[in-house]
């Protein structure tokens, strides 16, 4: 064949390949067109989100509070067992199911220890039903954590290939709270949206810090397509997500451990609706610990409301403190100042104030102005009160005013829902001639507890008024890009006279006033209690309720921490209602916990006894050694002295106490030959302290343990 | 095989069709872009070879992003289970049953310096 019929050939062939591939193109796109359209959809799909990564929130120290992880809702698929695969077999053969599901299966046996709800006998039916049914989408286990889906991938029968075992997942972002999602401040951090709900916010913030802080928290999702890659979808990225910045707060796992126990303990002891409860540090207004603990069952609470920022309440006796605070400052009363209560035990009765009858459980008689608040006596300070400012209340709400305990510290930025106090003013409807004898002693005005904590938080730092706050810094990476800096929002909240005569009195409220039972013997508290009925139904009323409270500081030689504790307790009592005995233990115990954790003394606070001896007992040894060391110890100024004899090279000086070393030392420096007996301490030397020493002589040392 | 001669003629002869109608299909044509149809060849074995080795790196960055996932979740949860396990009172309480001689402090430390 000439080259010109080969060339046809070859270019003919060529035509005729390319025609076919026209032909098939025509028939892919016009007969099959929507078919394959379908696979291809199905192949890549376009617009895939990628995820992004929520950020974590943290304690103080750093520990995980909320993370990020995904968490799978396990099902099997039995439908392929009714549609051969593409080789024409059968993917799960009735055999492999009978082997693996019985109730002795180790299918079954791995299903009841992943997921213990179900035995290994319960597991088997399930599966075997699932199996008969050709079930297509039988959920077996929700919520499966990823470890958990992990070790069940590694267990016989799902430790096959995914279609050779029919088991699909769904998996979706989790929120993985360590300390459980109930307790350690849960309302506070918040949670997320887990599902989506009819306004699509799955994965935002829902509630507390997870809320307030969701813009940063969040991040944003990425964006690219999935495509099929070696029978394998893969998601080709083509814009990144931006995972989610995190937030550090001032939150410390070790006292809300504690707060959280003692507090919880108390409500079930007294059988309480709930209690809420704060710890701040004293010099920064860092929020420790927070726990708003509502009471399930016999032997169970949880946390459910953040009452103590998105609730008012009447803070009852506590409340006292501020218009003693008052009086005192606009030179009203002297701590010394004499009220007569018209109220003994010999002659109970109440103080008329303008047809209020005000009353006090513990009859005080004639007191001064501060044992009237040690004693919490509500007709001595409505007394005091309107025989002060009856004529221009006003003058007194200016007092409270100038505090500034009651303004709006706008704490919605870390606390969304947070309430501002309700302060009664003169101008109102409603204010009555009773008011402002109401008021002193704490009713009328409603507050939030934290207000009230930071009151007591100011009194116990010197009369600075905090800005409460319990995120300190937000970062991304490393990079910090929100720090927040302790805020002063009051410099002086009174004079600091009237701060000294406010202190001692909250000082004496423990020490022999009515949170007497509380009074520790590690630790100096100082407070005020509270009892306060409840409002409720429109009215005051025994019957509804109090809510009993102790607020307060400790130690109070040097204050580190200030706390508040609010129990909602509900009759019957176990007594008359009182916030020294009900709210005073959770108080103290956790004062005496966290001051041995996180206070420490200095050397020159302890008594010496026989466990702490104030100067480490020094056995001598080269003086300027021990001196240095002392020097350095900063002990110098314990009175150690030398004896002078010992740096005298031609005396014998005393080694009784010393050990062999150093008496060996002290006393060959003096040309002395030393024979020892026994082991331990010297006690008896040969030679007496102060004799010359000659050069060559021997001294025998007895030594002893 | 007349059709195959006269496509033939049709081709080689001086007066062929292309001269005639405009063609590519002519021999001169072939010969004159042999290089270019070559360099046409090459590239797209380059990019068929190219855009595999891209899929497979695809594939291989997928399995390492899949690690590394593992990795990071494994991490978090073990983290989170030390972390919750490590909570004051469960050691509290482990202690207690464990029934160890170890007390909490009840007094702070003495700081020295």
């Amino acid at each position: 064949m000439s080259f010109g019929k080969r060339f046809a050939v070859v270019l003919g062939l060529i035509l005729l390949y390319i025609c076919c591939i026209a032909f098939q193109s025509f028939h892919t796109i016009v007969s099959d067109g929507d078919k394959y359209r379908a696979l291809v959809g199905k192949l890549n799909r376009e617009n895939q989100v990628i995820p992004q990564v929520r950020g974590f929130i943290f304690s103080d120290n750093d520990e995980m509070l909320a993370g990020s992880l995904p968490e799978y809702d396990i099902y099997l698929d039995f439908r392929s067992t009714t549609h051969p695969n593409e080789k024409g077999e059968i993917n799960i053969p009735a055999d492999t199911i009978n082997k693996y599901f019985s109730p002795s299966g180790e299918g079954s046996m791995a299903l009841a220890k992943i997921a213990p709800q179900r035995t290994a006998a319960q597991w088997s039916a399930l599966i075997q039903e699932g199996y008969t049914k050709r079930n297509g989408h039988l959920l077996i286990i929700r919520a499966l954590s990823y470890t958990g889906y992990k070790e069940l991938r590694q267990m016989p029968y799902f430790n096959k290939q995914r279609y050779r075992n029919g088991l699909t997942r769904d998996e979706r972002a989790h929120r993985y709270r360590p300390f459980g999602d109930t307790r350690m401040a849960a309302r506070t951090i918040g949670s997320v949206y887990a599902r989506k709900d009819t306004a699509g916010r799955i994965g935002s913030g829902r509630g507390g810090i997870e809320l307030a802080y969701d813009s940063l928290l969040r991040g944003v999702p990425g964006r690219g397509y999935r495509q099929s890659i070696r029978r394998r979808m893969i998601d080709i990225i083509e814009s990144e997500p931006v995972n989610g910045a995190n937030v550090h707060t001032t939150l410390n796992v070790e006292m809300q451990d504690i707060l959280d126990r003692a507090l919880g303990k108390r409500i079930l002891e007294l059988h309480a609706d709930g209690g809420w409860a704060a710890v701040m540090d004293v010099h920064t207004g860092q929020i420790k610990a927070i726990s708003n603990l509502h009471r399930t069952g016999d032997s169970a609470v949880v946390e459910d409301y953040n009452h103590l920022v998105e609730d008012l309440y009447d803070p009852g006796s506590t409340f006292k403190t501020v218009s003693y605070m008052v009086l005192l400052d606009n030179d009203k009363i002297t701590p010394e100042t004499i009220v007569n209560t018209g109220n003994t035990a010999q002659n109970p009765s109440d103080w008329n104030c303008h047809g209020k009858h005000i009353r006090d459980d513990h009859p005080v008689g004639t007191v001064t102005a501060d044992e009237a608040i040690v004693q919490s006596s509500n007709i001595a300070v409505a007394k005091l009160t309107c025989q002060a400012y009856e004529s221009n209340p006003d003058a007194y709400l200016a007092g409270i005013e100038k505090i500034g305990m009651m303004n709006d510290l706008a704490l919605n930025c870390d606390f969304p829902g947070a309430q501002a106090p309700r302060k009664r003013s003169t101008r109102e409807k409603t204010w009555s001639k009773v008011s402002l004898g109401q008021i002193s002693y704490g009713y009328e005005n409603r507050i939030p507890g934290l207000y009230m904590l930071n009151f007591y938080n100011a009194i116990a730092n010197g009369g600075k008024l905090m800005r409460p706050y319990i995120v300190r810094e937000v970062e991304k990476d490393g990079k910090v890009l929100y720090e927040r800096e302790p805020e002063v929002v009051n410099k002086n909240i009174c004079s600091p006279k009237t701060l000294e005569a406010v202190r001692h009195a909250l000082r004496g409220v423990v020490e022999h006033g009515t949170a007497k039972s509380i009074n520790s013997k590690r630790v100096t508290i100082a407070g005020k209690t509270g009892t306060a009925q409840r409002y409720a139904n429109g009215n005051y009323d025994y019957g509804n309720g109090h809510y009993v409270s102790f607020a307060g500081f400790f130690p109070f030689e040097d204050p580190q921490y200030s706390m508040i504790v609010v129990i909602d307790v509900r009759p019957p009592y176990p007594g008359r209602p009182g916030g020294g005995y009900m709210a005073g233990p959770v108080f103290r115990q956790f004062a005496e916990e966290i001051y041995a954790l996180h206070c420490e003394k200095s050397l020159h606070d302890v008594t010496p006894d026989t466990l702490h001896r104030r100067l480490p007992e020094v056995k001598r040894g080269p003086q300027e050694d021990t001196e240095y060391l002392l020097s350095k110890l900063r002990l110098d100024s314990l009175n150690f002295k030398p004896s002078e004899l010992d740096g005298v090279k031609e005396i014998i000086p005393n080694v009784v106490g010393m050990g062999a070393e150093d008496a060996l030392y002290a006393l060959e420096t003096r040309g002395l030959r030393v024979q020892m007996s026994g082991m331990g301490r010297v006690v008896r030397q040969s030679l007496a302290a102060g004799s010359p020493a000659v050069k060559g002589s021997s001294i025998e040392l007895t030594l002893k343990n | 095989m007349a059709f195959l001669d006269k496509f033939s003629q049709a081709l080689t002869s001086e007066d062929s069709i292309a001269e005639k109608t405009p063609s590519l299909l002519t021999r001169d044509f072939i010969i004159k872009h042999a290089a270019k149809l070559g360099i046409i060849i090459v590239a797209a074995w380059l990019y068929i070879g190219l855009r595999y080795n891209c899929e497979a790196s695809l594939y291989h960055l997928n399995q390492l992003k899949e690690e590394l996932n593992d990795v990071r979740y494994t991490t978090i949860a073990r983290w989170g289970e030390l972390t919750g396990k490590n909570k004051p009172d469960i050691i509290r309480r482990k202690v207690l049953q464990s029934d160890i001689t170890l007390e909490a402090a009840d007094e702070p430390p003495i700081r020295v310096k």
